[in-house]
């Protein structure tokens, strides 16, 4: 079981402004999280820095996979106390043409969540899941 | 002694050792049984799940039980919530800087 997170956005702004956001330090320094080394060129390596927290130093380590700009990038990104490596990928689309449709994926944890969240169902927690959940959601 | 129960799962005989766990508790004899290495090097596994919240050892008679513990799996799981929720909060930082 792998699981998937995938949130699409609309946003009142053409792609090529919405790709400029994605796609220069600057930009991602300031809505994302800071970074001082993020390029748009396949194999490079860059991280993104935050406050850390439990036994999360604070930085998330990137390679770029794959883009195309102005409609797709794929990333790798892993946390430094996470097993491995996650999978981030950008897709915009326009919606005529002054709006964007952004979709974010971020995809991978076959290993670390997905393989748990399958031990966990095995185990029969899907009632503390549910209340767990519930509460998370009206929070 | 509390340590990352991220760190925990990312070894393969941790987390075969947890898959065994899901279905009963078991002893520690019973567990080092099923794997090919040795009794201690599967009770300092143990000891790592135990120290990340993961599983509970108790002493019953002359055994020592291994049951799975509901917080530490729930803290891992919380997780992918949680990031769905970050990158909502990113997505809403991103649409305040387009329209600076």
């Amino acid at each position: 079981m792998s699981h998937q997170i995938e949130i699409k956005r609309k946003f009142k702004y053409p792609v090529h402004q919405v790709w400029g956001a994605l796609s220069s330090k600057e930009a991602l320094s300031d809505w994302l999280m800071e970074t001082s080394d993020f390029a748009l060129s396949e194999g490079h390596q860059f991280q993104f820095r935050t406050k850390p927290r439990g036994g999360f130093d604070g930085v998330v380590h990137c390679e770029m996979l794959e883009f195309k700009e102005p409609e797709s990038m794929k990333f790798t990104w892993k946390a430094s106390n996470w097993p491995q490596p996650t999978t981030v990928v950008w897709s915009l689309s326009s919606i005529g043409e002054s709006e964007t449709l952004l979709t974010l994926s971020h995809n991978g944890f076959v290993g670390i969540n997905g393989w748990f969240t399958k031990k966990m169902l095995g185990f029969g927690w899907k009632n503390l899941l549910g209340k767990k959940l519930e509460n998370y959601l009206s929070a | 002694m509390r340590r990352d129960p991220w760190q925990a799962i990312a070894d393969p005989t941790r987390r075969k050792i947890i898959e065994i766990l899901t279905d009963q508790s078991m002893t520690i004899s019973d567990i080092a049984n099923r794997f090919d290495i040795s009794r201690p090097a599967i009770s300092k596994q143990l000891k790592i799940l135990d120290e990340s919240n993961l599983i509970n050892i108790t002493q019953e008679g002359r055994e020592r039980t291994c049951s799975l513990t509901p917080e530490g799996l729930q803290e891992v799981h919380d997780w992918v919530l949680q990031y769905e929720s970050f990158w909502m909060k990113k997505l809403d930082r991103l649409d305040d800087y387009l329209s600076k």
